[in-house]
């Protein structure tokens, strides 16, 4: 970074949560559209944006690096952002805000010593803390009516740091982040699992070429040339295959078709003896996509997948604000439906309304578990059924309807829970799935429950 | 139809079970089943409590079958549930039980399925167990559950007879369950039977359950979903109703009956001897003890012992022979044998001091005949319940007490008693608003009572269901932990007859029964006790050089010291309503003693025989007894009964009781408070005494104050144990103030008291205290002189205690010059020098304490030249000088109390400068004492100790103190209510109240208080305080 | 006319097609022959007519339907799931008059993202049914879906290729068929 008027935007990712290191890596690519330049912390990053002609405003910023963040599966709103001329008093704005650095409490001597907080321990810097407050040196001030060679010569160099960072600003030389030219990904499994032929290998590596794709969409390269490196259980030296491209590829089923093409050709040509125990695709050369639209690519079936799902988000939201939650507080009129754990039948599903597609799982609760036959229709509110020997007489419109009874089976009773005041307490239903025989002689299955305190029979849905 | 359940779980399989295994079995023969089967989960928890409800039931057919079921390791959601035929196979169901827990974290017992094979095979017994596999839980999540039944390789293997449970539980598929069931009972040839697997005995109790499980899930209730039952058909049902659920299984009922009659096993088959073998083989247990009884005789009564004695004695040892308990006296005798030899001081205590034959063994130290004690207390032929006998040690030597006993008899011979900790209403209301998901957090039970519970907000429905469900989970157990001191020691291994589990504690272990299971199954139990009051007279003995007996007895100076109730650090007469109650009672004799230790306890309050008592001694009030015959039991407490012993003589003598009846009827008054009826032994008393011409009036007076001290009523032979340690300590305090300030010192923590307030009393009698010192101070606290004490390094926070003994060792070859040589000769880690530096232990080396600690930063970066010699490149003088107050406030921090003085001294002056305050400055505790009798007065001081008694119905009793003395205040409820926060966290109080005096002494009633620092600045409060 | 100049005659016809050509949805699960293609109406009447929706749709996992309902709802989902629908593919659509129905199956229809549009219990209004019908259709050809008419009355046969009477999920007794035959 060369001297001169520079300004520093910190981002502080927040203590509290944890960031895997490829999600900072993630991260770091996003970031990549702001500014060419970024030096990454610990849990913060500092973005140099003097050269950048179009500057967004600081809190429009934070807020589209909270919607990357999120797409990257981080949670980012505890996230804050400080400007300043130099790194060291960029992370201190963020973190004390303080307006007269001489106030600051003797915590921001570390912060600014060591602005990026590289090294992980902090024993030495509580104990140094303790000993300055048992010293009575309660802010910087202090610090300064002790004369300087004291602290030089206790303290050595880290004094003289602190010093220079505190006011004579930056002529420390940062060092920026690149993207990793080579990316990889690599998976691995155990013997057992022997992949013997090209299929079964591609299906391991398919998940791979996934990521990867992404990745490099995130930061707008192709792939010029792959590798394949793959581990055998037996310690001889690795088996790697070499696959280069005359058009640079970004899409996954082409580069899944070339796979599969180069895969089988090799098993053809020599076997594989003994099993494989680790696969890692590395791609050696990229090249910058084209300009204009960075997200233009040659494949078409990706990109119909990415244009249905912007159709699928945008149909979802015309319709929600159409026939969703209206502002009268009546319930939806469009609902999508997502089972729930609870032993009522009207509970055991809820509506909900998910923007994107794959985000509706089909069955909430991990824990698969195994229910009797629910019918397929439920009624809103159930009937009363009065029966008289084998006779069921359920009234539909004006006169009554004689149905014959079969059989009654799976009984199941459902109580609800005292605890559950206000949704479901005191209620108390055995089930039963009657086949009846309709006066016209048709077969039919009903779901009837007796309830326990009113001591009726209620038809509640049809099979 | 006749049904018998075959699997319950009480509440004692933690947070499964939702009722109480004595409920179950009441619900059970209230139902008509036939039997029960306790399977609880890991262990035998409940049994003796069930054991006891049948006794009490007294229904003949029923049958409690022992059981309990175990988890497997490897193969989650499969466990097994076995049940106990025989004596031979419940034996090794404990030995099982007992490998389950070994090695694993507590409450998670659990075996691989190696081990349940090996087990079930190997342990003699074993095979006989009966095996039901529950294989149903896993039913819910996939269809081939049978599969994994089918191919779990022990069924194979094991020849135990193979049982396969069926449940309906009404949710739909017990059609699909019955069908797998049959095909499963065909390729194992295993006969179905009906298992309910009861959770809990009423329908009712589902929600407790409910409320259990979302505990043991740690999610609120409403994220519980699947994991909460659908409905309550884990509820015990009766003959018929199971008659009805099996309709087409009419077979799988009447197996139950079949194992009913299979597993004959019942708890009164238990029974176990004392460890014998050490005693000298020509001699029987009964012969040893009489020949250890002859010896001892002749060491308590040098010059012969009187008739009186030898017939106690004869008496004793015949009731003994009787009961056949000689070998558990011996064991007694054998382990304070042991401790004498070791130098150890110990002391019997409790109902032990009745016994003359204690009294000879010297297991007790107070002679029963001289005392007039009455032995039926202890032993008595009708109670039928075994002696329960206490021994204190000295708490820092009890560990070796008990490393003894585990080596002499063997872990296998030798375990603890356990103590189930229950829910109390703190715990339980946490726990119940987070299952009801309350925003809980880390608030304290209080808060969350005050803010979560009666916020508005909160729907009125759902507060009542909170409250309901608290009220009902207090007394559920929580987990299984130490009993004090209880040790059970048997002649044969002990994990035949219960399961032993690890302690949390390090090297320890305890059977899953607490003493009430143990004196209902009638086992014997030995209680090894710490108290730290006899490490310090330990101490004391071993500064003055003198031997306990060699203390006089009744020494004027003594008891005037404790007329004048400055009794700070002495045993049992230091807390705050000792103190008020010492100038009113002005004890002058050992009885008296004995009177003021059992005087000041709820019981003698509550059936106020206090005033009585007073009034009486000081001869405000005649002395009346109606009858010559109640003289010499009612004469040495002026016509009071105060002591249960007393009840029960004038039982005996007056309304014709037997011994042993005396002591069911002291049983009965404890449960005549609780069931408030009088009780069949209550009107036999009362017609006696009319019987014997008292006059009702007085007979009422005497019921009045009996009810009172049933329960928290001392027994004679107890307080008298205690006042022998209180006179020795009050004799020591009184001639000795600097060795018993040393010694109490040395033997921290124990007592009423936080050090800096002992050591301010001490300074107030004369007594000089250095500060710590590197050149002078030992570990332990030291004398320098007749009434100068230096205090030891171990009072240093922070200081490691190999770096004090290697900083002594280095001094010890030459005394310490200067901070380079104590650096460069004793290896003192950094840590260590910094905690030394910060309490000013350099200061006989002439370093002031912040150069001190400024030195040691040098240290840290290793600046100083290589020749050692430290480079002197900066006048520490610079360093912001240190004010007193500060020093003193450094002091606290750095050791918890301070040789300069006492921080009120520093903080008047403060005072004195702040306007609104400066008029109430000067007046001291010392002074305030002098007022007359309702004076309004204002008055700063340290808040040093809180209590209130449950007995007191809301009043507090708080303790201020500063350089002059301690001055004691009653808050009554409404002024406790207002300034709780205060008084709890804040250090310093300015005290707003009225004075009462009753002769010598004083107290403050309290109008309000404020926190001196609301104002002025004080960084740090000083720690040490007793808050309680 | 025999059975082979018959297959012939519509050999023919299909040949002469409008040029557009139009993508096949499914075939019909019963009897297999019949091929759907996109913007045909098939009208479902009988007491189990829901019951034979879903196991249509069982058969076409990567299909997705838009269940549009006149009153309030009256499917319970968790049935759907045993039955092994997934329930991330259909939308639920209730109390809905039918012109609003009419005017959201456009909409869906122009997101060419169903394949199935289900009308349950929606009385098309008489005036201009064929109006409505016809746009429906273009719109389903376009979109390349197929409409369903769930309801216990035919209501108008402009546009049905199919009516079917269903007493059970598999017991299905078809009324009408227009333009190709079951094979």
């Amino acid at each position: 970074m060369k001297h001169g008027t520079q300004e520093w935007w910190c981002l502080d990712l927040g203590s509290s949560s944890e960031i895997t290191v490829q999600d900072f890596e993630r991260l770091l690519e996003s970031l990549l559209r702001f500014t060419p330049d970024l030096v990454p912390g610990n849990k913060r990053v500092f973005l140099e944006m003097s050269r950048i002609p179009v500057r967004p405003r600081p809190d429009h910023f934070l807020k589209r690096v909270q919607v990357l963040a999120r797409r990257i599966g981080l949670d980012a709103s505890s996230w804050r952002y400080g400007i300043a001329d130099t790194i060291p008093k960029a992370w201190v704005q963020t973190r004390w805000r303080a307006l007269e650095a001489r106030l600051l409490p003797v915590e921001a001597y570390f912060d600014y010593i060591d602005p990026l907080h590289h090294f992980e321990c902090n024993r030495p810097e509580r104990e140094r803390l303790a000993c300055f407050r048992s010293l009575g040196m309660k802010n910087l001030e202090y610090l300064f009516t002790v004369p300087k060679t004291a602290w030089l010569v206790r303290f050595g160099e880290e004094f003289d740091t602190f010093l220079e960072h505190f006011e004579f600003g930056d002529r420390f030389v940062w060092k920026t982040w690149k993207p990793s030219e080579t990316l990889s990904e690599e998976t691995r499994w155990n013997a057992e699992e022997w992949v013997s032929d090209a299929e079964g290998l591609l299906f391991r590596l398919k998940p791979l070429v996934d990521r990867l794709c992404s990745r490099l969409y995130s930061i707008g390269r192709a792939i010029r040339k792959l590798e394949l490196v793959l581990k055998l259980d037996r310690p001889v030296p690795d088996r790697k295959i070499e696959l280069g491209f005359a058009f640079p590829q970004t899409s996954r089923p082409l580069l899944l078709k070339l796979l599969r093409e180069k895969l089988s050709h090799e098993m053809s040509r020599h076997p594989l003896s003994d099993p494989i125990v680790e696969a890692r695709i590395e791609i050696r050369e990229t090249e910058r996509r084209p300009a204009g639209t960075a997200r233009f690519s040659f494949s078409a079936e990706e990109e119909r997948s990415e244009e249905e799902r912007e159709r699928w988000i945008e149909l979802i939201s015309y319709l929600g604000s159409k026939y969703g939650e209206s502002s009268d507080g009546e319930t939806p009129r469009a609902f999508q439906a997502e089972l729930t754990e609870h032993a009522l039948p009207e509970r055991a599903w809820k509506k909900t309304w998910y923007a994107e597609p794959e985000l509706v799982s089909s069955s909430a609760n991990p824990v698969k578990r195994i229910e009797p036959a629910r019918p397929i229709v439920l009624l809103q509110h159930p009937e009363t059924l009065n029966r008289t020997g084998p006779w069921l007489r359920r009234k539909s419109g004006a006169f009554e309807e004689r149905y014959r009874i079969c059989s009654f089976q799976q009984e199941e009773r459902i109580e609800g829970y005292e605890w559950d005041v206000e949704d479901t307490g005191g209620f108390e239903r055995t089930y039963f799935r009657v086949s009846v025989e309709s006066p016209q002689g048709k077969p039919e299955e009903w779901w009837v429950y007796r309830d326990e305190l009113l001591g009726k029979l209620m038809l509640h849905g049809l099979y | 139809m006749d049904y018998t359940e075959l699997k319950s779980w009480s509440y004692y399989s933690f947070l499964r079970g939702a009722s109480p295994p004595a409920e179950l079995i009441r619900t059970a023969v209230r139902l008509g089943l036939r039997g029960l089967a306790l399977t609880d989960v890991g262990g035998v928890y409940g049994l003796p409590k069930a054991y006891q409800a049948l006794r009490e039931a007294g229904v003949p057919d029923f049958r409690l079958i022992s059981g309990s079921e175990i988890l497997l390791k490897d193969a989650p959601g499969l466990s097994i549930s076995l049940l106990a035929p025989n004596r031979l196979a419940y034996g090794a169901m404990c030995r099982l039980l007992t490998r389950s827990h070994a090695g694993e974290a507590k409450g998670t017992g659990a075996l691989s399925t190696q081990e349940l094979v090996r087990g079930l095979s190997e342990i003699p017994g074993g095979s006989e167990l009966l095996l039901f596999p529950e294989w149903q839980e896993r039913f819910f999540q996939e269809r081939d559950a049978s599969r994994l039944l089918l191919d779990w390789e022990p069924l194979r293997v094991l020849q135990n007879p193979l049982y396969l449970p069926l449940r309906r539980s009404l949710d739909g598929l017990d059609a699909e369950r019955s069908a797998c069931a049959r095909q499963l009972s065909q390729e194992l040839g295993a006969p179905i039977t009906a298992v309910q697997g009861v959770c809990f005995a009423e329908r009712k109790d589902r929600l407790l359950q409910d409320v259990l499980t979302s505990v043991r899930e740690g999610a609120p209730l409403k994220e519980l979903g699947f994991r909460l039952a659908r409905n309550s058909e884990r509820v015990l049902k009766s003959g018929a109703e199971m008659a009805r659920l099996f309709s087409d299984l009419p077979d799988a009922l009447t197996r139950t009956m079949e194992v009913r009659e299979r597993c004959a096993f019942s708890l009164s088959e238990l029974r176990y001897r004392y460890p014998n073998e050490w005693i000298p083989k020509p001699h029987s247990a009964e012969s040893w003890l009489r020949t250890l009884c002859e010896a001892g005789i002749k060491e308590r009564y040098p010059e012969g012992e009187s008739p009186a004695v030898r017939k106690q004695l004869e008496h004793e040892l015949k009731l003994i022979r009787e009961l056949s308990y000689a070998d558990y006296f011996l064991t007694v005798q054998d382990i304070v044998d042991f401790a004498k030899k070791r130098g150890i001081l110990c002391q019997g205590r409790g109902s032990a001091a009745n016994s003359v034959v204690c009294f000879v063994l010297g297991i007790t130290a107070i002679d029963p005949v001289r005392m007039n004690l009455l032995f039926e207390r202890f032993i008595s032929a009708e109670r039928g319940e075994p002696p329960d006998i206490d021994v204190d040690f000295e708490h820092e030597r009890r560990e070796e007490v008990i490393q003894y006993l585990y080596q002499k008899y063997g872990r296998d011979r030798a375990a603890m008693v356990s103590a189930v900790v229950t829910y109390r209403s703190r715990s339980a209301i946490r726990e119940v608003a987070k299952a009801f998901s309350l925003p809980v957090g880390t608030l304290s039970a209080r808060k969350v009572q005050n803010e979560l519970i009666q916020s508005p907000d909160l729907p009125e429905k759902k507060r009542e269901k909170i409250l309901e469900v608290v009220e009902r989970l207090e007394g559920f157990p929580r987990h299984l932990s130490i009993h004090s001191g209880g040790f059970t020691l048997s002649s044969e291994p002990l994990d035949t007859l219960v399961p032993i589990e690890p302690a949390t504690m390090e090297g320890r272990t305890i059977i899953q029964w607490d003493k009430y299971d143990l004196d209902i199954l009638g086992l014997l139990k030995i209680d090894v006790l710490a108290l730290g009051m006899l490490t310090a007279i330990q101490k004391c003995l071993e500064f003055t050089g003198r031997k306990l007996h060699q203390i006089p007895a009744e020494d004027r100076a003594t008891y005037d010291m404790i007329c004048r109730a400055d009794t700070i650090g002495v045993f049992q007469i230091e807390s705050r309503a000792q103190m008020s109650m010492l100038p009113r009672l002005r004890p002058r004799t050992f009885y008296d003693l004995v009177v003021e230790v059992a005087l000041v306890r709820p019981g003698p309050i509550v059936g106020n025989m206090v005033h009585p008592y007073l009034k009486r001694r000081r001869g405000e009030e005649p002395v009346w007894l109606p009858d010559p015959r109640l003289v010499p039991i009612l004469g040495r407490t002026y016509g009071v009964p105060i002591f249960q012993e007393q009840v029960m003589r004038m039982a005996v003598t007056l309304a014709g009781f037997t011994p042993g009846e005396a002591d069911r009827l002291r049983k009965a008054i404890g449960a005549w408070r609780a069931e408030g009826s009088i009780g069949e032994m209550g009107r036999k008393l009362q017609a006696g005494l009319r019987r014997a011409g008292i006059p009702d009036a007085f007979a009422a007076r005497i019921f009045e104050q009996i009810q009172g001290f049933s329960e928290y009523g001392f027994p004679e032979s107890h307080a008298a144990s205690f006042a022998l340690l209180t006179y020795v300590s009050s004799y020591f305090k009184c001639h000795h103030p600097a060795e018993f300030l040393c010694a109490l010192l040395n033997s921290q923590p124990m007592g009423f008291y936080s050090p800096h307030s002992l050591v301010d009393d001490a300074k107030r009698h004369g007594v000089e205290v250095l500060p710590v010192s590197v050149t002078e101070s030992e570990w332990d606290s030291t004398l320098d002189g007749v009434k100068t004490l230096r205090l030891g390094l171990r009072f240093v926070k922070g200081l490691s205690e190999a770096g004090a003994r290697s900083l002594i060792e280095a001094r010890r070859k030459r005394a310490f010059l200067s901070f380079q040589d104590v650096v460069n000769r004793s290896d003192l880690g950094l840590k260590d020098l910094r905690a030394l530096a910060r309490s000013d232990a350099f200061a006989s080396l002439g370093i002031s304490l912040r150069e001190a600690l400024f030195r040691v930063l040098t240290l840290h970066d290793g600046l100083f030249s290589q020749e050692g010699v430290q480079v002197e490149l900066f006048p520490s003088t610079l360093l912001p000088r240190m004010s007193a107050e500060e020093a003193v406030i450094q002091d606290y921090d750095a050791t918890g109390l301070s040789a300069r003085g006492h921080p009120m001294k520093f903080l008047r002056d403060r005072l004195r400068r702040h306007p609104r305050l400066r008029r109430h400055a000067n007046l001291t505790t010392a002074e305030a004492k002098t007022f007359r009798h309702g004076t309004e007065i204002t008055i700063p001081g340290l808040s040093v100790v809180l209590q209130r008694p449950p007995t007191a119905k809301g009043t507090a009793f708080a303790t201020i103190e500063d350089e002059s003395g301690i001055l004691d205040l009653i808050l009554h409820r409404e002024v406790f209510e207002k300034c709780r926060d205060t008084i709890r966290d804040e250090a310093f109080l300015l005290v707003r109240g009225v004075l009462q005096r009753d002769r010598e002494a004083v107290q403050v009633v309290v109008k309000g208080i404020a926190p001196i620092f609301s104002d002025l600045e004080l960084p740090v409060a000083p720690g040490a305080h007793a808050r309680r | 006319m025999s059975r082979p100049e018959l297959k012939a005659l519509k050999a023919l016809i299909e040949d002469h097609a409008p040029a557009r050509a139009r993508k096949s949805v499914g075939t019909l699960s019963v009897g297999g022959g019949l091929t759907l293609h996109a913007g045909e109406g098939i009208e479902v009447l009988g007491p189990a007519r829901r019951a034979w929706m879903t196991a249509f749709l069982r058969q076409h996992p990567a299909l997705r339907a838009a269940w549009v309902q006149g009153e309030a709802n009256r499917l319970c989902p968790p049935a759907l799931e045993q039955q092994g629908v997934a329930l991330s593919r259909i939308l639920f659509f209730e109390r809905l008059s039918p012109g609003e129905g009419i005017e959201l199956a456009l909409q869906l229809l122009r997101s060419a993202l169903f394949g199935a549009i289900i009308f349950d219990g929606m009385a098309l209004p008489f005036a201009g049914r064929e109006a409505q019908m016809r746009k429906l259709q273009l719109g389903a050809e376009d979109g390349g879906a197929l409409l369903f008419f769930l309801s216990d009355r035919s209501q108008s046969s402009f546009g049905i290729r199919v009516r079917m009477e269903a007493e059970g999920a598999d017991a299905v007794e078809f009324t009408r068929v227009k333009g190709g035959t079951l094979t």
